[in-house]
C-alpha cells in the first residue's frame, strides 16, 4: 500500500473514526485502525467490536493494499503536522508502515489487515429513511436521559420504537424518562423496538448535521447500520427488552403548572448552587401564581427563589433532583412549558406548551 | 392479519399490565376469529367467558385500539376454533353457545376394545361375560354389572362391549354416560321442564352403558327415574351395562327394587391382577404407544407396582415419555434409572417412623429417646434434627409432627428454625443433616 | 437536603418462561414438559413438588409457549374455582393441551372431583395432553372419590427435586438476569447465606434489590445488598 494526500483530509478521516477506539484494549489489534487503498480511495475503519465506523476519502493511490496501524499514534502524528502539508503512508517492509511529510518520517508497527475484525455485512430486515435534522432532533431530545453505566443493560442505550406512522426515541435511567416522537410514514407493518447502545447514540449525535439530507437506518440481525455520505456506522444493538415506557408516562394529572421556560430554568440553576452536591434535591412549593424553589446543603446554606407561574389545581409541595428538571427544560425549545403533577410521590410530566407536544419528560420525585 | 396473530399481539400488551396468572388462565387460551368489524374470542366454557367479560374487556378494547387503526366490536363466547367456521360465527353474531338439543353423552375411548383387554385370572369371568353380551346384546345377561375397585379395567370392558355392538351394527345407538352426569342431566331436565325429552333420549337407546352406578345411591328421585328407564329398556330387550365400585347388594342407599333388578342379570367381579397379568397389561399398553417393552422390563415394573392398573400405566407413561425424549432403548437398566424415584416411593415412602429410625440409628440412641422429655444436649439435638427432617421430607403439619414426637407444635417450630440456623453456623450439624437427608431420600 | 430518589416503574417484569426456569436436577421433568409441544399427544403428566418448587412457573411457561405455537390449550388453577369446578372444566377436552394447577392446594368438592375424573377420561380418549400439578406425589393424594386418585396414578409422574445451594445461586442469577440485572456469583451466595432458603423469599429479595438498585443507581455488590437487606 502506498498513498498520498493532504494532511487535513487524512486527519479528518481519522478524526471521524478514532473516537471508537478504546484506550484500553484486550485485543491489541483493536487499538489499530484499518487502512485500505483501493481505486482512488483510502478506506479507514475502526471498531471496538460493538460499533464499527468506516470512512472513505479520495487519495492518490500509488499502490493498492491494506494494513492496520496504531490509531492514536497515527492520529497524533497527523495532528502535529502542519496544515496543508502533503502526507504519504507506505508499507515499507513487513510489519512497518512509513509515514512521511516534508522532512518528517515516522515508522509505525503494523498488524495484518486480515486479522482486523469486522461486523459482518448486515442483513437488513427493515429500512427507515428520515432527514438528518429529524434524527438528530430525536436523539438530542432524549439522549441525556440515558443511563451511564447501569447494571441493567437495557438502560444504557436509547430505544427506537418504530411504528407504521411514527418513530419514537426513548431513554431512561430509572429516575427520569424522555420520549420524543416524530410523525413519519415508516413503511413498517408491525411495531419494531430496538435499543441502540449509548456509544452509537453519542457518535450519531456528533456526526449528524442539521440538514435536510436523508439518512437511511438499516436494521437486522441484531445490528443497525447508518450510511452518511462517505461514512458508514454499524453498531450491534443491545440484546434485550426495553421496559414498557408507555406505562410510565402518566395519562392525566390533576395539577398543571404553566411557566416561562427560561425564567424557571434560570431560577432553578441559581438555587442548584446551594443544593446538596450529591443528591441535588430541590423543594418546589406550588401556590396559585407562584412557584417557590428552595434548596439547602449540608453546610446549612440556603437558597430561595420565587417565580411567577400559572397553577391549575391545588397547591402542593414536592421534591426533585434539580439536574433532572434542568435537563428536561434544556431539551425543550418553546418559550413556555407545562409541568403536570399528581402528588408528592408520583411522577411529574414536563412538556413544551403549545400545539405540538412531541416530546415528553417524566421525572420521579425525591422524598426530602 | 389473522385473528390469532392479532390476539397474540394483544396478549403481549396485556401481559405488561395484568397479573400473569390471569393472563394465563383467561386470556392466553382464547382463540380469536377476526372479521371486518368484529373480533370474536372463543373460550372453552362459560366460566372463562364470564370472567373475561367482567374483568378484561376494558383492557382488551384498549390494547386492540392501540394495535388497529379502526374500531372493532369485541365479542366473547364459548367455542372451539375448528368447530366454528369463521363466516357463520360472524353472520349469526353468536352471543351464547347454542342450546344443546340432545343430552351430551360420553365418547367411547377408541383404545378400550375387547381385543385390547388383557385377560388374567383376576378378570377372566368379567371378560367372558362382556364377550357374551357383546355377541348377544339384550339377551340373558341383562343387565351386565361389572364391579370392583377403581383402576382395574371396569370401564375398559364396558367400552369394549359398546365398541363390539357398534362393530356388528354401526347404526345402533350406544349411549355411554357417567352416573353422576346422568344425575345432573336429570335434575336440570326437570328444572327446565324437559323431563320428557330426557326420558326419550335414554329410553330409546339400543344399549345404555352407565359408569359408576354407585353414585345414584341415596338419590331417591333419580333412582325412581332410573328404575323406569331400566324397565323400559329391559322390556324392549335393549342391553344395559353398568359398573359399580362394589357388589351391588352391599351398596347402601340403593333401592331394594333396583338391587333385585340387578340380580336378574349378571354381576361379575374384576379383581387385582396377578403378576403375569400386570406384565401382560404393560406390554399391551406399551404396544398401543408404539413402545417395544421387553418381558423382563415389564416384569420389573409389574413386580414393583402392585396396586392397580392405572398405576402401572403411570409407570409406563413415565418410561415412554423419557424413552421418547432420550431415544434410548428401554432396557432393565434404563427402566430402573428413569423410574428410580417412583420405585423409591413404593419401596420405602419417607414416613415419620422411617425418619425416627434413621435418626436414632445415625446418632446411636434409642428410638424412645427421640420422644422423651430429657433435655440433655446429646438427645435434644438429634430430636431437633429429626423434627426438622420430618418437616422437610413429609407433608405433615407442625402439630402432627409434634404428636409423633410427644411434643407440641411450638417445639417443632422451634426445632425447625434452630436446625436451619445451626446448618449455617455449625458444620457438624450441616453434615449430619445432609447425611441423613441423603439416607432418607435415596 | 438529603433525599431519597424514587425510581420510575421501569424495572422489567419477570415472565414465567422456560428460559427463566432453572431446572437444576429437574431437567428430565422440564424437557418432558417441553416435549408436549411437539406433535403427537396422549400424554398425561403429574408434576409434583412442594410449594415454591416451580410447578406454576412451568405450567405458565408451557401455556405461553403453546400460545406462541398456536397450540390450543387451557390453564385452570383449580382452587380458584372450587365452587364451580364442573363448569370451569367444561369443554376443556376440546383443547390439545390442558394444564390443571393446584390439585391438592385445597380439598376439592365431590362434584369437582368427578368432573375432573371425567375430564381426564375425555382428554385421554381424544388423545390430548394433560398436565396436573400437585404438592404431594400421586400416591399421597387423597380425594373425595378414589376414582380420581387412580386416574392420577396413571399419569407419568415427575417429582421436582429441591435445588442444591449451587442451583439456588444459579436460579437467583438467572432471575436477576431476566430483570436485566447482573447478580455476581459472590453476591448470590451471600444472599443464600443471609436469607431463608425457600425460593419464595429468595425471589422476593431479588425484587427488593431490583427496586433498590434502580433507586440508588448502584450495582449489586455485597455492601450494597447488605445495606438494603438491613433496611428491609
Amino acid at each position: 500500500m502506498h498513498i498520498r494526500h493532504v494532511r487535513n483530509e487524512l486527519l479528518g478521516a481519522l478524526q471521524t473514526v478514532v473516537g471508537v477506539v478504546e484506550r484500553r484494549q484486550t485485543l491489541p489489534i483493536l487499538s489499530n485502525v484499518f487502512l485500505e487503498a483501493r481505486d482512488a480511495e483510502l478506506v479507514v475503519r475502526a471498531t471496538d467490536l460493538e460499533i464499527e465506523m468506516e470512512v472513505s476519502t479520495p487519495v492518490q493511490n500509488l499502490k493498492p493494499g491494506k494494513v492496520t496501524a496504531p490509531a492514536r499514534k497515527l492520529y497524533d502524528i497527523l495532528r502535529g503536522l502542519s496544515e496543508g502539508a502533503e502526507v504519504s503512508f507506505e508499507i515499507a517492509e513487513e510489519g512497518r508502515m512509513l509515514v512521511r511529510s516534508g522532512k518528517s518520517r515516522f515508522t509505525l508497527a503494523t498488524l495484518g489487515a486480515e486479522e482486523f475484525p469486522s461486523l459482518a455485512g448486515i442483513q437488513a430486515d427493515t429500512q427507515v429513511t428520515l432527514t438528518h435534522k429529524a434524527l438528530r432532533s430525536l436523539i438530542e431530545r432524549v439522549s441525556f436521559a440515558m443511563a451511564q453505566q447501569d447494571v441493567r443493560y437495557y438502560l444504557n442505550g436509547m430505544l427506537l420504537h418504530i411504528g407504521p406512522q411514527w418513530v419514537r426515541a426513548v431513554a431512561t435511567d430509572g429516575h427520569r424518562l424522555a420520549m420524543s416522537e416524530l410523525a413519519l410514514e415508516t413503511g413498517v407493518k408491525e411495531d419494531l423496538q430496538i435499543i441502540l447502545p449509548r456509544k452509537a447514540v453519542l457518535e450519531l449525535a456528533r456526526l449528524l448535521d442539521g440538514g435536510d439530507a436523508e439518512v437511511t437506518l438499516s436494521i437486522g440481525g441484531g445490528q443497525i447500520q447508518v450510511q452518511l455520505l462517505n461514512l458508514r456506522i454499524t453498531s450491534k444493538l443491545i440484546d434485550g427488552r426495553f421496559p414498557d415506557y408507555e406505562r410510565v408516562i402518566p395519562d392525566s394529572q390533576d395539577r398543571r403548572v404553566l411557566g416561562q421556560r427560561e425564567k424557571v430554568r434560570a431560577a432553578l440553576s441559581r438555587a442548584a448552587i446551594l443544593s446538596n452536591e450529591k443528591f441535588r434535591g430541590v423543594r418546589l412549593q406550588l401556590e396559585p401564581d407562584l412557584l417557590r424553589i428552595q434548596t439547602q446543603n449540608p453546610e446549612r446554606e440556603e437558597a430561595e427563589e420565587e417565580v411567577e407561574v400559572e397553577l391549575d389545581g391545588e397547591p402542593m409541595e414536592i421534591g426533585f433532583n434539580v439536574t433532572y428538571l434542568l435537563d428536561a427544560l434544556d431539551a425543550m425549545k418553546t418559550e413556555n412549558f407545562v409541568l403536570e403533577l399528581r402528588g408528592p410521590d408520583a411522577s411529574g410530566l414536563l412538556f413544551e406548551a403549545g400545539e405540538s407536544t412531541h416530546s415528553k419528560y417524566v421525572v420521579m420525585p425525591m422524598r426530602l | 392479519m389473522s385473528g390469532d396473530t392479532l390476539w397474540l399481539d394483544c396478549v403481549r400488551r396485556l401481559e405488561a399490565q395484568l397479573p400473569e396468572t390471569d393472563v394465563n388462565a383467561f386470556l392466553r387460551p382464547l382463540h380469536a376469529v377476526l372479521s371486518a368489524e368484529q373480533l370474536t374470542l372463543l373460550a372453552p366454557n362459560r366460566v372463562v367467558v364470564e370472567r373475561v367479560r367482567r374483568d378484561f374487556l376494558g383492557p382488551i378494547r384498549k390494547a386492540i385500539s392501540e394495535l388497529l387503526p379502526y374500531d372493532l366490536t369485541i365479542n366473547v363466547t364459548v367455542g372451539a376454533p375448528s368447530a366454528v367456521p369463521t363466516r357463520t360465527v360472524i353472520a349469526e353474531k353468536v352471543e351464547e353457545p347454542p342450546a344443546s338439543t340432545s343430552f351430551a353423552t360420553g365418547r367411547l375411548d377408541p383404545r378400550y376394545t375387547l381385543d385390547a383387554f388383557i385377560e388374567g385370572k383376576s378378570n377372566s369371568q368379567a371378560r367372558a361375560a362382556a364377550e357374551y353380551v357383546a355377541g348377544a346384546p339384550g339377551g340373558q345377561y341383562n343387565p351386565l354389572l361389572i364391579y370392583g375397585e377403581s383402576g382395574l379395567g371396569k370401564t375398559h370392558l364396558m367400552h369394549g362391549v359398546g365398541h363390539s355392538i357398534l362393530a356388528r351394527n354401526p347404526r345402533a345407538r350406544v349411549v355411554y354416560i357417567g352416573a353422576e352426569q346422568w344425575l345432573n342431566q336429570f335434575t336440570s331436565a326437570i328444572r327446565l321442564g324437559r323431563a320428557e325429552e330426557f326420558k326419550n333420549h335414554y329410553r330409546t337407546a339400543d344399549a345404555l352403558l352407565i359408569d359408576d352406578i354407585h353414585f345414584i345411591a341415596g338419590k331417591e328421585r333419580t333412582q325412581e327415574e332410573f328404575f323406569h328407564t331400566f324397565n323400559a329398556l329391559i322390556e324392549t330387550r335393549k342391553q344395559i351395562v353398568l359398573t359399580c365400585d362394589r357388589y351391588p347388594k352391599e351398596l347402601d342407599g340403593l333401592d331394594e327394587r333396583l338391587k333385585t333388578r340387578f340380580a336378574w342379570g349378571l354381576s361379575v367381579p374384576v379383581e387385582q391382577p396377578d403378576l403375569e397379568t400386570r406384565a401382560a397389561i404393560l406390554i399391551s399398553k406399551a404396544d398401543q404407544q408404539d413402545l417395544k417393552l421387553k418381558e423382563d422390563v415389564a416384569l420389573l415394573i409389574a413386580r414393583r407396582v402392585r396396586s392397580n392398573v392405572r398405576e402401572l400405566e403411570g409407570a409406563l407413561n413415565r418410561l415412554a415419555a423419557t424413552a421418547r425424549l432420550t431415544g434410548q432403548p428401554v432396557t432393565v437398566e434404563f427402566a430402573m434409572e428413569s423410574l428410580r424415584d417412583m420405585f423409591a416411593v413404593y419401596d420405602r415412602a419417607v414416613t415419620l417412623d422411617n425418619i425416627k429410625k434413621e435418626v436414632a440409628g445415625y446418632f446411636n440412641i434409642r428410638l424412645n429417646d427421640l420422644s422423651s422429655v430429657r433435655r440433655t444436649r446429646s438427645l435434644a439435638r438429634p430430636r431437633q434434627i429429626a423434627m426438622a427432617l420430618a418437616k422437610e421430607l413429609t407433608q405433615h403439619s407442625f402439630t402432627e409432627i409434634g404428636d409423633a414426637f410427644g411434643k407440641d407444635h411450638t417445639t417443632v417450630l422451634h426445632a425447625h428454625r434452630k436446625v436451619a440456623e445451626l446448618r449455617e453456623s455449625d458444620p457438624r450439624v450441616r453434615e449430619d443433616y445432609s447425611n441423613l437427608l441423603r439416607k432418607l431420600t435415596t | 437536603m438529603k433525599g431519597q430518589q424514587l425510581p420510575l416503574a421501569v424495572a422489567l417484569r419477570e415472565t414465567s418462561s422456560f428460559a427463566s426456569f432453572h431446572a437444576g436436577p429437574n431437567t428430565q421433568a422440564v424437557s418432558t414438559l417441553r416435549g408436549l409441544l411437539n406433535p403427537g399427544g396422549g400424554l398425561a403428566l403429574l408434576l409434583h413438588g412442594p410449594a415454591g418448587s416451580g410447578k406454576t412457573h412451568l405450567l405458565q411457561a408451557l401455556g405461553r409457549e403453546a400460545a406462541s405455537l398456536r397450540i390450543s390449550h387451557a390453564y385452570v388453577h383449580l382452587p380458584s374455582h372450587l365452587a364451580e369446578l364442573p363448569e370451569a372444566l367444561a369443554g376443556l377436552e376440546a383443547r390439545k393441551l390442558v394444564c390443571l394447577d393446584g390439585l391438592d392446594e385445597a380439598p376439592l368438592p365431590e362434584a369437582g372431583v368427578l368432573a375432573l375424573a371425567r375430564l381426564i377420561d375425555a382428554i385421554k380418549s381424544r388423545g390430548g395432553n394433560l398436565v396436573l400439578a400437585a404438592r404431594k406425589p400421586g400416591h399421597q393424594l387423597q380425594f373425595a372419590r378414589p376414582d380420581l386418585a387412580t386416574r392420577i396414578s396413571a399419569c407419568a409422574s415427575f417429582g421436582l427435586r429441591p435445588l442444591s445451594d449451587e442451583d439456588r445461586a444459579r436460579l437467583l442469577m438467572l432471575r436477576a438476569h431476566a430483570r436485566g440485572l447482573h447478580l455476581p456469583d459472590d453476591v448470590a451466595h451471600y444472599l443464600l447465606k443471609r436469607l431463608a432458603r425457600d425460593i419464595g423469599s429468595l425471589l422476593e429479595a431479588v425484587e427488593t434489590l431490583d427496586r433498590a438498585s434502580l433507586s440508588a443507581q448502584r450495582r449489586l455488590t455485597i455492601p450494597f445488598v447488605q445495606s438494603v437487606l438491613l433496611r428491609a
